[in-house]
């Protein structure tokens, strides 16, 4: 307190006391409470969205076309559309083989035979249909 | 608090020495792509391609032909870029190690700690890909030139020396809320490399001729699409939480959880950049090439929101310690 310094410029700078000073913030908002739920509620879909795979299934029986050793059989016809959780192709192409073992079993090794696709368009690039 | 000056000096060592292998990496990663003559045959298979919308048969297709392409010296080249990444991971790892056991506190505070930790981010998440995805080596070059540049501009204009925390980062929330901003950002910088490396690529397929040159050696469109989007599926619920995380440090800092400061501001625009993406690319009319420029622009909000909006915006993030 009271020291004097003097600088090279001959500018004198005296001490001549401290105030003791605070900032004080006062805010009250009665809805961050509904923002922190909201944003754990976006977090939580968004995980959801992003990481779990939603799939659906479609299965088509229909008679077979046409006549020869073929005809009075039935189609089936299977398709997946796929939406998150990366690549479908895989687990589609294990559910097929499963579906034809499975009839195998039932029908016999003669009966149940993949047909190709027959023009089918899927409803989206993502689907598969076999 | 002390700075350890031993440890500290280690820190800055290992920089260099990072900024050398990487550098090395980069010429083996070249190397990899100079000597990768492509049989003839594959680029027919390449050229047969507009059925590369369907995943299905690019799924199997590309990173086949990636690797049947290659010769023996260039996957030699290739695995020895990958082994000097990996070294250089460890110097890098390295640097923020000890960086922090110097100063005592977690290092990412300050400007130059934050962009060392995002590409080391970066460089990590490359490195999972390739390991898992040998097809995904030849884009070393894209990923590791960038961060080469990257941390030597770091190294030269973002120093920052050793030091305490400032008292404004003294909070627990340093941990979650930076921890989760360096991820997510280290994770969009590889994919927003990989859609730039996806529009490249695209538009030679689309002509029908890849070429014998740089683009013929990189992975597939439709390989590159994926990369870019699974690492953003990745990254965007951590940008989601470090946002959210930062609202509420800033809370419990400021006494608000949203201020329009720049950073949160464009935080946010990032965020919405983001989620146009992950919507763009199941959106029919955007899918492809209109969603990858939409993650390009992404790439380049994170880039702003680090650059200038630290360097040169006024805001309550001013912790770059750049002067």
């Amino acid at each position: 307190m009271g020291e004097t310094l003097t600088l090279e410029d001959g500018t004198e700078i005296t001490f001549t006391g401290v105030k003791e000073f605070a900032a004080l913030q006062f805010s009250h908002d009665p809805g961050q409470v509904w923002v922190l739920g909201a944003a754990i509620a976006l977090l939580t879909g968004l995980l959801g969205l992003l990481l779990l795979r939603r799939e659906r299934f479609f299965a088509r029986a229909l008679p077979a076309p046409g006549s020869g050793p073929d005809a009075g059989g039935t189609v089936l016809a299977v398709a997946s559309l796929t939406r998150g959780g990366g690549d479908p192709a895989p687990r589609f192409a294990a559910l097929t083989a499963e579906l034809q073992a499975a009839l195998e079993a039932r029908a016999g090794p003669a009966a149940a035979r993949p047909v190709p696709p027959s023009g089918g368009t899927a409803p989206e690039p993502k689907g598969t249909e076999a | 608090v002390t700075v350890d000056p031993t440890l500290a000096a280690l820190s800055d060592r290992l920089f260099s020495l990072t900024v050398a292998l990487y550098s090395v990496a980069v010429l083996a990663f070249c190397a990899q792509l100079a000597f990768g003559r492509r049989p003839a045959r594959s680029r027919e298979l390449v050229a047969a391609g507009p059925a590369a919308d369907l995943p299905a048969t690019a799924d199997t297709a590309d990173p086949a032909t990636g690797a049947a392409g290659e010769t023996r010296q260039s996957r030699r080249w290739g695995q020895i870029g990958i082994v000097v990444t990996a070294a250089g991971v460890l110097t890098h790892a390295g640097v923020l190690v000890t960086r922090g056991l110097a100063t005592d506190r977690l290092p990412w505070g300050n400007m130059y700690e934050f962009a060392t930790g995002v590409l080391l981010v970066g460089v990590v998440a490359y490195l999972v890909l390739a390991l898992r995805h040998p097809g995904l080596r030849h884009i070393g070059v894209f990923v590791m030139g960038p961060v080469v540049l990257a941390l030597i501009a770091v190294g030269l204009r973002l120093y920052a020396e050793a030091a305490p925390l400032v008292a404004a980062l003294r909070s627990s929330w340093l941990a979650i809320h930076v921890t989760a901003a360096i991820l997510g950002f280290g994770i969009f910088f590889v994919s927003g490399i990989a859609s730039i490396l996806y529009l490249v690529r695209s538009r030679a397929e689309k002509r029908g001729d890849v070429g014998t040159g740089v683009v013929s050696r990189l992975p597939g469109a439709a390989a590159l699409d994926r990369v870019a989007h699974r690492t953003a599926v990745f990254g965007f619920p951590i940008w989601t939480f470090a946002v959210i995380a930062g609202a509420i440090w800033a809370e419990s800092a400021w006494g608000r959880f949203w201020g329009w400061d720049p950073k949160e501001t464009w935080s946010f625009i990032a965020w919405v950049v983001y989620a146009a993406y992950l919507h763009a690319r199941t959106t029919a009319g955007w899918r492809g090439r209109p969603a990858a420029w939409v993650n390009v622009v992404g790439l380049v909000v994170m880039l702003f929101n680090l650059l200038y909006v630290n360097m040169v915006s006024t805001g309550l993030h001013s912790y770059a310690g750049v002067n």
